[in-house]
C-alpha cells in the first residue's frame, strides 16, 4: 500500500491561515488502511483545528467527508459539488489524491494533510516499512523476493558494499543490510548460484528519471 | 447456581445494572434467567440469550458475593451453550460494519483477547472471547466498530453528556471531565464514598468502561466544548487485563504532543492510575487536577460563555 504520515499540524494551520470555510476530505484507500487518513482521522484533524482556531479567536467552519477513493475521478464528483462554497480543501490522500482533487476541483485551494512516504508493508501492529520504490523495472525475481533497489539503502544491484557490517547497514545500523538478507533468502530456497548474475546497469528511465509515467491499457478504454 | 441466595450484593458492583436499575440486568437477575432455562420454565429466546450477553467481564459480582457463586464461569458456560444453540446475539461484545471496513486488520492484531480473526473476507468477533473492553472502538480508521450496548460508555453517549455537562447554563463552574475506568477507579470510588462524597460541580465523572474504550476524538470534542482539562483515571498498567492503560497512555501522548505545537498546555489531559479500591487517591488526583487546570484557565476564550 502507499503509506503516509499526517504533516505537522503548525503547517497544516499555516496553509489555510487565511481561508475560513474549509473542507477536510479523507480517503478509504491506502491511507485508511494504514491509518492516517481514514473517516477517523478527518475527524480528529478537524477536531484540532477548531481546537487550534479558537485558541487564535478564529472560527473556522468545517466541512467533513470520507471519498472512496480520491485517485479516482468519479469518486471525487461529490465533493466538487461541495466544494463550490468552500474557501479550501485539505486532503488526507497520498499525494496523488491530492493532486486529482487539484486538478478537477476548479480554482479553490487544495493543500496536503499528509506527506506520502513510501510503499510498503505492515511489519507489525503500529509499524509499517518500505518496499518498493516503484522503479518500473523489478528485480524481485533474481534476489529472492527482496528488493535490493529499497532494502539496500544505495539501491546496489550487485552485491553489498563495504558497509555491510554484522548484517547491518552503515547508513543506520539498524537497518538490516539488504544484501545480506538477499543472500540468506537464495540461501534459505537454494537459488545461492543467481548471486552470481551480473545485472547490467539500471535503467533508471523506466523509473521517475524518464519523467511523469503512464500506463496504458488499450483493452480498458 | 444453586448457591445463590439472592442477596443482591452483586447488585452494586455491575455497571451493566447501575446503568438501567433493571433487575434483568443485574448479575442476580441473569442466574434467575438461567435457573428458569435450566429448570424448563423458561424457554430460551433472543432476548435472554442477548441478555447474558451483556456483561463487561469486570467480575465483581464474583468477588462481592456472599455465597461465592463463580458468577464469570457460570455466565461463560451459558454463553458457550447459547452459541451451540445456534443464538446468534451480539450483546456488549465488539462488532464491525463490514460494509464499510477496509480490512486494515489493526483490530484483528490489538486485540489482547484474541477475539478478532479474519474470516471469509470479514472481520469476525468471537463472541465468547470478546470481553468487552471495547479497546478495538479507536483503532479503527473507517469507524466501523460498534459495541452493540454500551450501557452509557460509547462514544455517543459519551459525546452527549460531556456537551450537556459543559453547557449546562444552570453551572457556570464546570470546567473538566473526568474519565474512570469501569473496572478499577470507579467501582471502588463507587462502592466505598460515592453516597457521602459531595461530587464536584467543576467536573463530571464519567464511566468509560476500560479506559482503551476511551476515543481520542471523545477527548478533543470535550476541549471543543469548553473543557479546560480532561483527566482520565485508569487502571495500573501491569492491571489493566485489556492492555487499555497501555492505549490509552499512548493515545494521549499523540494529542499531547498536538497540543504543544498549538501552545496548549500539555498537562490539560492527564492520566492517573488507580488501583482497585483506592478512592482516597482518586479524589486526592481529581483535587489536585482541578486546581491545577483552575489555575491554567480556560483553554481558549469561548465566545457565549460565561
Amino acid at each position: 500500500m502507499v503509506v503516509a504520515e499526517q504533516k505537522p499540524l503548525k503547517d497544516i494551520l499555516s496553509y489555510i491561515d487565511d481561508s475560513k470555510r474549509i473542507i477536510i476530505a479523507g480517503c478509504h484507500g491506502c491511507v485508511t488502511v494504514c491509518s492516517t487518513g481514514g473517516q477517523k482521522e478527518v475527524d480528529i484533524l478537524a477536531s484540532l483545528i477548531e481546537i487550534a482556531g479558537k485558541k487564535q479567536g478564529k472560527e473556522y467552519e468545517i466541512k467533513k467527508i470520507t471519498l472512496q477513493r480520491q485517485c479516482d475521478p468519479e469518486f471525487l464528483e461529490e465533493l466538487i459539488e461541495m466544494a463550490k462554497d468552500y474557501d479550501a480543501i485539505i486532503s488526507m490522500a497520498c499525494g496523488a489524491g491530492v493532486q486529482l482533487v487539484a486538478e478537477r476541483v476548479g480554482p479553490i485551494k487544495v493543500f496536503p494533510a499528509l506527506n506520502t512516504t513510501f510503499i510498503g508493508v505492515v511489519e507489525t501492529k503500529g509499524e509499517w516499512a518500505e518496499r518498493c520504490q516503484a522503479c518500473g523495472d523489478c528485480k524481485l525475481y533474481l534476489t529472492g523476493g527482496i528488493c535490493p533497489v529499497t532494502r539496500c539503502s544505495k539501491s546496489l544491484l550487485n552485491g553489498p558494499c563495504g558497509g555491510s557490517h554484522e548484517g547491518f547497514c552503515e547508513v543506520d545500523p539498524k537497518t538490516p543490510c539488504g544484501w545480506q538478507l538477499i543472500v540468506d533468502r537464495l540461501k534459505a530456497i537454494g537459488c545461492l548460484h543467481t548471486y552470481a548474475t551480473i545485472v547490467e546497469p539500471a535503467d533508471w528511465s523506466k523509473s521517475r528519471d524518464g519523467g511523469p509515467r503512464r500506463m496504458i491499457r488499450e483493452d480498458l478504454k | 447456581m444453586n448457591s445463590c441466595i439472592r442477596c443482591g450484593y452483586c447488585y452494586e458492583h455491575c455497571p451493566v445494572f447501575k446503568s438501567t436499575k433493571w433487575e434483568i440486568d443485574s448479575p442476580r437477575g441473569k442466574l434467575i434467567l438461567l435457573y428458569g432455562l435450566l429448570s424448563g420454565e423458561l424457554e430460551p429466546s433472543d432476548y435472554i440469550a442477548n441478555k447474558i450477553f451483556e456483561c463487561f467481564h469486570c467480575g465483581r459480582c464474583q468477588k462481592a458475593c456472599a455465597s461465592g457463586v463463580p458468577t464469570l464461569e457460570v455466565f461463560d458456560a451459558a454463553r458457550a451453550d447459547l452459541i451451540d444453540a445456534g443464538f446468534n446475539v451480539v450483546g456488549t461484545t465488539s462488532q464491525t460494519n463490514h460494509d464499510i471496513c477496509a480490512r486494515c486488520l489493526n483490530c484483528v492484531r490489538m486485540c489482547k483477547h484474541e477475539a478478532r480473526s479474519f474470516v471469509d473476507g470479514k472481520i469476525i468477533t468471537d463472541r465468547l472471547k470478546c470481553r468487552s473492553c471495547g479497546s478495538c472502538l479507536d483503532i479503527c480508521s473507517e469507524k466501523g466498530i460498534t459495541i452493540g450496548t454500551g450501557y452509557g460508555t460509547n462514544p455517543d453517549e459519551l459525546s452527549s453528556k460531556i456537551k450537556k455537562f459543559l453547557n449546562n447554563p444552570e453551572n457556570p463552574d464546570a470546567k473538566a471531565i473526568v474519565f474512570m475506568c469501569g473496572w478499577s477507579s470507579y467501582p471502588g470510588f463507587q462502592a466505598s464514598v460515592y453516597d457521602k462524597f459531595e461530587i464536584s460541580r467543576e467536573y463530571e465523572i464519567l464511566v468509560t468502561a476500560c479506559s482503551g474504550r476511551l476515543k481520542s476524538q471523545t477527548v478533543l470534542e470535550s476541549f471543543e466544548e469548553g473543557a479546560w482539562g480532561v483527566l482520565i483515571c485508569c487502571c495500573p498498567e501491569n492491571e489493566c487485563d485489556h492492555g487499555g492503560s497501555a492505549r490509552v497512555k499512548a493515545r494521549m501522548k499523540y494529542l499531547t504532543d498536538f497540543f504543544e505545537k498549538m501552545d496548549i498546555e500539555k498537562n490539560r489531559i492527564q492520566i492517573a492510575e488507580i488501583p482497585q479500591g483506592n478512592p482516597k487517591l482518586f479524589t486526592d488526583t481529581a483535587t489536585k487536577f482541578i486546581k491545577e487546570i483552575g489555575s491554567l484557565g480556560p483553554a481558549f476564550e469561548r465566545v457565549g460563555k460565561c
